[in-house]
């Protein structure tokens, strides 16, 4: 009796580590594994021909820390993160409310609002290159036919940030205004029709009905902003490869570039450790101090 | 004095459905039930009052007053949903209170407001609770707690019990009766369920097909039924109807009668002879279930325990003070029972 139990048992740990085996290989190789290697490779020196790469703990750290590209790269994101995600997120409501109401044309509305998120990022970069180009960019036309003077838009330092936001600003507030609009039909209709009774009005509804219920979708975009504010660099490539002089590298950019432009890989991981801790923190925060105010049906 | 009237309302969508030139009037304090089959009407017609819908033709005046075009909130009116409607993110208290916050009323009046409702309905001590922490007839009592809260003097009622199991149901029941006696509403009360317009109003309007089919008191629609179709809407069994042919009337007629008023007596020795075809033992009484040829939906109640074998033959007396005659054509009643 007691063979059989241990063979049963056995049978069915057998079962769960096959059903668990796929993610497990795919998270280990692709996010496991490269995590650890990251802050293991960030704590090496950079290794040449004639000197081999050494154990030298927090250096790589320490030297990140005094590089004052750095701390510009650090202020440049925040700037990014501090103006797209708000804007983005603010239209991403403002058009699901929109596209949410009786329209005539509601699927028209909603398509192409949605359109910007399905094109490449490398694409919408190349479509924004031709607005913004001096002088016969559409841009600079439009504002010539008020009698503007022609502006550089991505190449002088005080406006080129400002041109990368707007792209993503663009690209993500469709993208976000789907989940809004999702959220927005699990709504019964019958909730504003118990406000209409009670003489609420359109304002006080959306206020005190539609935006706490909207909560928890509001969070996920939140992360999801936060974490693209860092990763979302594509179109960097194309429209200002971080120029002019470094006003609009960001974070990401600046390790690629420590990482294949000037091969030195162990400034790069200590870097990119550094992100993700801090990604994690954010998000951990996030999720605590929303999670209190958010309603979750 | 009506309180509320409603002349000639029509609402259809592309010719069909919705509702047909309503007419109808209500003194204040009446409990009204609108019953019907589904699919006939009477929740259009209630979110007409409402003002969630507006007509197509007629006119609804409140309390003399014309809100035809008047958005709901400005018909001085309350509503109970069929699910309740209650805001998921906001407790008990929240929700009852929403409407007055939203009509600014001071937090003194609110507070004292509240724990009056609460008391009534039953809900004292659950103040903080979320509607998703509450049973469904807690839910119900939030949602009649909203409305009562309120203390508008016209209570709109979109089956409010269909949503909660039989037990429930009958004192949640008991609790909106209560509840519309003391605060001295008008209540107009949408229903499928028979059971509930018959024991809690004054007046009920029978609809069929976006039609008033038949209006009156619980007891006048139970005994005159206006038409078939009232006639076998109402009653637990319906009302049996037989072809006049097969009683010795003009075939243009057809005989009603409600079961508790056909007598079983030994085969050959009453107006039919009828088959058994099912009995149910209800306790106080038995059902039995009887086919003729001639007869539609015929049925006895006796209250001894007599038994018969399944497809025995037997004889039914129908007295004549209790027939009632329809015309086979129209429908409608032509000559009522003799009382």
């Amino acid at each position: 009796m007691t063979d059989h139990f241990a063979l049963q048992r056995q049978r069915r740990a057998i079962n769960g580590w096959l059903l668990l085996a796929p993610s497990l290989v795919m998270l280990s190789v692709f996010a496991l594994y490269p995590s650890v290697a990251t802050v293991i490779t960030s704590l090496w020196s950079r290794g040449t021909r004639r000197s081999p790469s050494e154990f030298i703990g927090l250096e790589n750290y320490r030297y990140m820390f005094d590089d004052p590209g750095f701390w510009l790269v650090v202020k440049n994101n925040l700037f990014y993160a501090g103006v797209t995600i708000p804007i983005s997120i603010g239209l991403a409501l403002a058009m699901a409310l929109w596209a949410n109401s009786k329209l005539p044309a509601r699927g028209f509305v909603r398509t192409a609002y949605f359109t910007p998120t399905v094109l490449p990022m490398i694409a919408a970069a190349n479509l924004w290159l031709f607005f913004y180009t001096p002088s016969f960019g559409i841009l600079n036309q439009i504002g010539a036919f008020f009698g503007a003077d022609p502006v550089n838009w991505l190449g002088q330092p005080s406006t080129a940030l400002w041109a990368i936001c707007v792209v993503t600003i663009w690209k993500e507030a469709g993208f976000f205004m789907i989940f809004y609009l999702a959220a927005l039909q699990t709504i019964p209709p019958d909730l504003k029709e118990a406000a209409d009774i009670e003489g609420a009005s359109r304002w006080t509804y959306t206020r005190r009905i539609v935006l706490p219920l909207l909560m928890p979708t509001t969070l996920f975009i939140l992360v999801n902003a936060l974490i693209n504010s860092v990763k979302l660099i594509d179109h960097l490539f194309i429209l200002t490869k971080g120029g002019p002089s470094d006003s609009s590298k960001l974070i990401l950019y600046y390790i690629w570039e420590h990482a294949f432009a000037y091969f030195d890989r162990p400034t790069a991981a200590a870097m990119t450790a550094m992100v993700l801790a801090v990604l994690g923190v954010l998000a951990a925060l996030q999720f605590i101090v929303f999670d209190k105010r958010a309603h979750y049906r | 004095m009506s309180f509320l009237s409603l002349e000639g309302i029509t609402l259809q969508w592309d010719g069909q459905g919705g509702v047909r030139d309503i007419n109808l009037t209500l003194p204040k304090g009446a409990f009204l039930s609108i019953l019907g089959p589904s699919g006939c009407g009477k929740s259009t017609l209630l979110r007409l009052i409402a003002g969630l819908e507006h007509p197509q033709a007629g006119k609804i005046v409140i309390d003399g007053r014309d809100v035809t075009a008047l958005p709901p909130a400005q018909r001085n009116l309350s509503m109970v949903f069929q699910s309740y409607a209650l805001f998921p993110h906001l407790n008990v208290a929240e929700n009852v209170l929403f409407g007055l916050k939203v009509r600014r009323i001071d937090k003194v009046e609110r507070s004292t407001r509240l724990a009056k409702v609460l008391e009534m309905t039953g809900l004292t001590g659950l103040e903080k609770r979320k509607p998703s922490e509450l049973s469904g007839g807690q839910r119900q009592r939030v949602a009649l707690a909203r409305a009562a809260v309120a203390q508008k003097p016209l209570c709109l009622m979109d089956e409010p019990l269909s949503n909660l199991d039989a037990k429930l149901r009958n004192s949640v029941r008991r609790d909106i009766r209560a509840l519309s006696r003391k605060l001295g509403l008008t209540v107009v009360y949408v229903t499928h369920d028979q059971g509930e317009a018959m024991s809690l109003s004054d007046k009920v309007i029978l609809m069929n097909n976006g039609r008033i089919e038949q209006v009156g008191t619980p007891t006048e629609l139970y005994n005159r039924p206006a038409t078939t179709f009232a006639a076998q809407f109402i009653g637990e069994p319906p009302m049996s109807l037989i072809n006049g042919a097969a009683l010795g009337y003009d075939s243009g007629c057809t005989v009603g009668i409600r079961p508790e008023a056909v007598k079983v007596v030994p085969a050959g020795q009453g107006d039919l002879d009828v088959i058994v075809d099912d009995f149910e033992f209800m306790g106080s009484e038995t059902q039995l279930a009887l086919t003729h040829p001639a007869a539609q939906g015929l049925a006895a109640i006796m209250n001894d325990e007599a038994r018969f074998g399944l497809g025995h033959k037997i004889g039914v007396q129908l007295p004549d003070e209790s027939r009632l005659l329809f015309n086979t054509v129209s429908g409608e009643t032509e000559k009522e029972p003799k009382q």
